[in-house]
């Protein structure tokens, strides 16, 4: 039997989900690397496994909403991501759907 | 301290796709020189064996690292996962009735021993681990698309089961229609020898017990194998569309007047079955081979009964829809 403790951080897992992938494309209106754009989301304050942050990634470059290359950066070779042509419209569409919710919801909570 | 980082590396990329595992493996040691020189600094000095250690553990054991990166895709998801565990229910009532009902025979023909219990178990569980198997395959290729899912996504409300208002006469579950379904198809692999027949279970090691079958079932092989065909699509109908009642009353009824052309065509014919056992007593044979023939005479009249019935409610149903 899940205890009230298991049932929060599987419901907080889930209302997160969606919107840490906002966040990793809002963050990537400038060009950054893995490493860097975990340490952006860090510091105003979304904490994102990099577990899963590197996949992700991957998977929205896969989607064309990112773009990616290789480039040398402090003596080591890093791979720098940022958002697609198509990726700032999906990012634009996707924060006015965030806001719609949020202004929804808010009266409610 | 770099031997254990690429130790690590070369255990992900073992697990990685050809194509992506350069690309993945220079992304996860860029990540991971990033976190050493981060934990470096903080600590003023080079990370001994066992900080490294801990460090590669934070970031997860390798086939957990490795299946992040393949396509997120559950063997049975949850959407999929209602319909199999139906399925494997069928499944396990069928693998329960095939393996009880010979141990049944068994019992009932004084065969049973001390091991029918255990062999009765060894039975089913086999046969209710492969049949999980193979729900679990089928399901697995719906879930990647090999196997459409046109039949679950393009349903209607119309052609779920009808409210029988009381009167469940001969009204199938879609249960009951998976049900019969496998246990015709089991028939026809029976039928057809492309299955064992579960009557091998009934005759004892040194073959001194054993069922004869009559020679009518040979000269009746094809219209039995035509009948079993026919019941195919009634049962198909019951699972994909219980709403088309006259579609599935139509053939009810040739199914129904096939069964009673068999029942009385071996009717005649009796004994249908003889038991033979050499070295058996021949009063407790006898005795035996009667209510063999009684149950199978019983057997007759409560099919041609049922066969009666049926065949009544579906000319009803498909005169009045």
């Amino acid at each position: 039997m899940p205890t009230e403790t298991d049932i929060f951080e599987s419901l907080r897992q889930e209302l997160r989900r969606g919107s840490l992938i906002l966040a990793v494309l809002a963050q990537l209106r400038e060009e950054r690397y893995g490493y860097s754009l975990r340490q952006a989301l860090s510091s105003v304050g979304v904490e994102i496994d990099e577990g899963a942050l590197y996949p992700m990634l991957r998977r929205l470059e896969a989607q064309g909403l990112l773009a990616s290359e290789w480039r040398e950066e402090d003596k080591r070779k890093k791979r720098f991501y940022q958002l697609s042509d198509d990726g700032r419209a999906v990012l634009a569409r996707l924060a006015d759907e965030w806001r719609a919710i949020n202004a929804a919801l808010e009266p409610l909570l | 301290m770099n031997d254990l980082i690429d130790r690590y590396l070369a255990a992900v990329a073992a697990l990685l796709p050809k194509g992506q595992r350069q690309d993945i493996i220079a992304e996860l040691r860029d990540l991971i020189m990033n976190k050493v020189e981060e934990a470096e600094e903080r600590l003023g000095r080079p990370l001994d064996k066992n900080e490294t250690e801990t460090l590669l553990r934070e970031i997860g054991h390798p086939i957990a690292v490795a299946g992040r990166y393949g396509p997120r895709r559950a063997l049975v998801g949850p959407e999929l996962y209602p319909y199999w565990e139906f399925g494997v229910k069928v499944l396990l009532a069928i693998a329960a009735i095939a393996a009880v009902v010979p141990a049944v025979i068994m019992l009932l023909t004084g065969e049973g021993d001390a091991r029918l219990v255990s062999r009765t178990v060894g039975d089913f569980v086999p046969t209710a681990m492969t049949l999980i198997g193979f729900a679990t395959l089928v399901a697995a290729a719906f879930e990647r698309g090999w196997i459409k899912t046109d039949g679950l996504t393009n349903w209607k409300v119309a052609d779920l089961p009808q409210l029988s208002g009381g009167k469940t006469l001969f009204v199938k579950s879609r249960f009951e229609g998976v049900f019969e379904l496998a246990v015709t198809l089991l028939f026809i692999g029976w039928w057809t020898k492309l299955v064992p027949f579960p009557a091998a279970l009934i005759t004892d090691d040194n073959h001194a017990l054993s069922l004869v079958m009559s020679p009518i079932f040979q000269t009746l092989w094809w219209p039995v194998l035509a009948l079993a065909i026919i019941q195919i699509p009634a049962s198909l109908i019951a699972v994909v569309r219980p709403g088309w009642v006259r579609g599935r009353s139509a053939v009810e009824i040739v199914c129904s007047l096939g069964g009673l052309a068999l029942v009385a065509v071996l009717w005649p014919m009796q004994p249908l079955v003889t038991v033979v056992a050499p070295d058996a007593n021949v009063a407790g044979l006898a005795n035996l081979q009667r209510s063999l023939d009684l149950s199978i005479q019983v057997g007759l009249v409560i099919a041609a009964g049922v066969y009666f019935s049926k065949l009544a409610v579906d000319v009803w149903r498909v005169v009045k829809g």
